[in-house]
């Protein structure tokens, strides 16, 4: 298991992660969100162990990850931005890997290759941004890791990409049972794929919770009030928020209920119809609410 | 293999198990038909994993579908599905198009009602 526990770290004076903790278990996918600059990637580089925590404690399987070759091994980590040794070939960075991670499959390799594409004869320094991006997870996945840290991991990736990137992971959590820690801003996708989920808000932690439970904190109705909604509506405090087409009134609410249900009717609300929340509308909403309780402190 | 209703009042996971067994029940999944992982069927639905593993548990625990560690998750030998759960389903399916036509041509719930009680009557 992958525990970080009351990390903090600073730059120079700017305090970039407070106090926070996590757990990735074996054969579980952690989905990492938070909008730019919330702290994501100074938390996976601490978490693969290329920056030094100034406080608090990150262990696999009960061993640090800093500075201990032995654990680094046993990671795989993608990068946001994945540089490799310019004028080495495909192939020679293949034979570097090998000889640096003992567990490297050339095997496992080409038949990622297989699906990536990725001409071996080409100096990395040539390839585009995606065929870099795709370069990485196969080198990565080719060591064989028990963990997997991945940074905007489909950034620059092509919808069928992409689509084979999540195909791939879902497999290998499946046969290896690898634990996975994923940022990403493709909330869509991480949607699809994550068990649990932790939200990031200027380097701390704002929620963490299973992906459903995440997925409940918010409901979305659509309410048909045909004389138009009342307008004491807009000022519940449970109402985030509210926009309509006609009499077609879509609501935003929490802490949804049979009260609240009740409450609607007595207001004159027709048809009341719950409609799935997207991971990423609730990112948008939760965001502005927390803003908005922060400008009234 | 399942088509879902993201608006409305029944939730996701008891579609997937109605899906599944509608699929059984047609005979579309035979006994033995291996089904998607539930990461897989996750992400083919756009669902989150928790609600597939909610809705498979459920089916495991009826009968409908077994797991085989290592190997993945399949339509159980003999799946337990009530017969009378069968023929409703067909009757259901039958019923709904002149409800819709109803529907379409503006009537509400009551009138359908009353023509239930009253065929239901003259039987």
């Amino acid at each position: 298991m992958l525990e970080i526990k009351d990390l903090y770290k600073s730059y120079d004076k700017k305090e970039a992660l407070r106090n926070v903790s996590l757990t990735v278990k074996p054969g579980e996918i952690h989905g990492l969100i938070g909008e730019n600059s919330a702290g994501k990637t100074t938390l996976i580089k601490c978490a693969v162990g290329i920056y030094r925590a100034d406080k608090g404690e990150i262990t696999y399987d009960d061993k640090p990850v800093f500075d201990n070759p032995e654990v680094k091994v046993r990671i795989g980590y993608v990068a946001d931005y994945n540089d490799y040794i310019g004028y080495y070939k495909v192939k020679r960075m293949v034979k570097t890997y090998c000889y640096f991670y003992p567990k490297f499959s050339v095997e496992r390799f080409n038949e990622l290759n297989q699906i990536f594409n990725i001409p071996v004869d080409l100096k990395i320094s040539s390839l585009s941004k995606g065929q870099k991006m795709r370069l990485a997870y196969m080198m990565e996945l080719s060591k064989e890791p028990d963990y997997l840290i991945l940074d905007e991991p489909t950034s620059g990736l092509d919808p069928v990409a992409k689509a084979k990137f999540f195909e791939i992971l879902i497999n290998e959590v499946e046969t290896r049972n690898i634990g996975v820690l994923i940022s990403s801003h493709n909330l869509e996708s991480l949607e699809r794929i994550c068990d649990t989920v932790t939200m990031l808000k200027s380097g701390e932690v704002e929620k963490q919770m299973t992906m459903d439970a995440m997925k409940e904190e918010l409901t979305e109705l659509n309410v048909v009030f045909e004389g138009g909604a009342p307008k004491e509506l807009s000022s519940f405090p449970d109402v985030l928020k509210i926009s309509n087409v006609g009499s077609i009134y879509t609501l935003i609410v929490k802490n949804y209920d049979e009260k609240f249900m009740k409450k609607l009717k007595e207001m004159g609300a027709g048809l009341i119809e719950p409609v799935d929340i997207s991971l990423e509308e609730l990112f948008i909403v939760l965001q502005s609410a927390t803003d908005k309780e922060g400008e009234h402190e | 293999m399942i088509n879902l209703e993201f608006k409305g009042n029944k939730p996701i996971y008891e579609q997937i198990i109605e899906g599944i067994k509608l699929n059984v029940m047609r005979r579309y999944l035979k006994p033995g038909d291996a089904i998607p992982s539930v990461r897989k069927l996750a992400l083919d639905l756009k669902i989150t994993p928790g609600t597939v593993a909610k809705a498979y548990q459920e089916l495991e625990r009826q009968g409908v579908i077994e797991t085989i560690r290592g190997k993945g998750t399949f339509i159980a030998e003999k799946p337990l599905i009530k017969a009378d759960e069968e023929r409703l389903d067909a009757v259901r399916q039958k019923l709904k198009s002149p409800i819709m036509e109803l529907k379409m041509m503006g009537y509400d719930k009551k009138l359908l009602k009353e023509f239930v009680s009253s065929i239901y009557d003259e039987l």
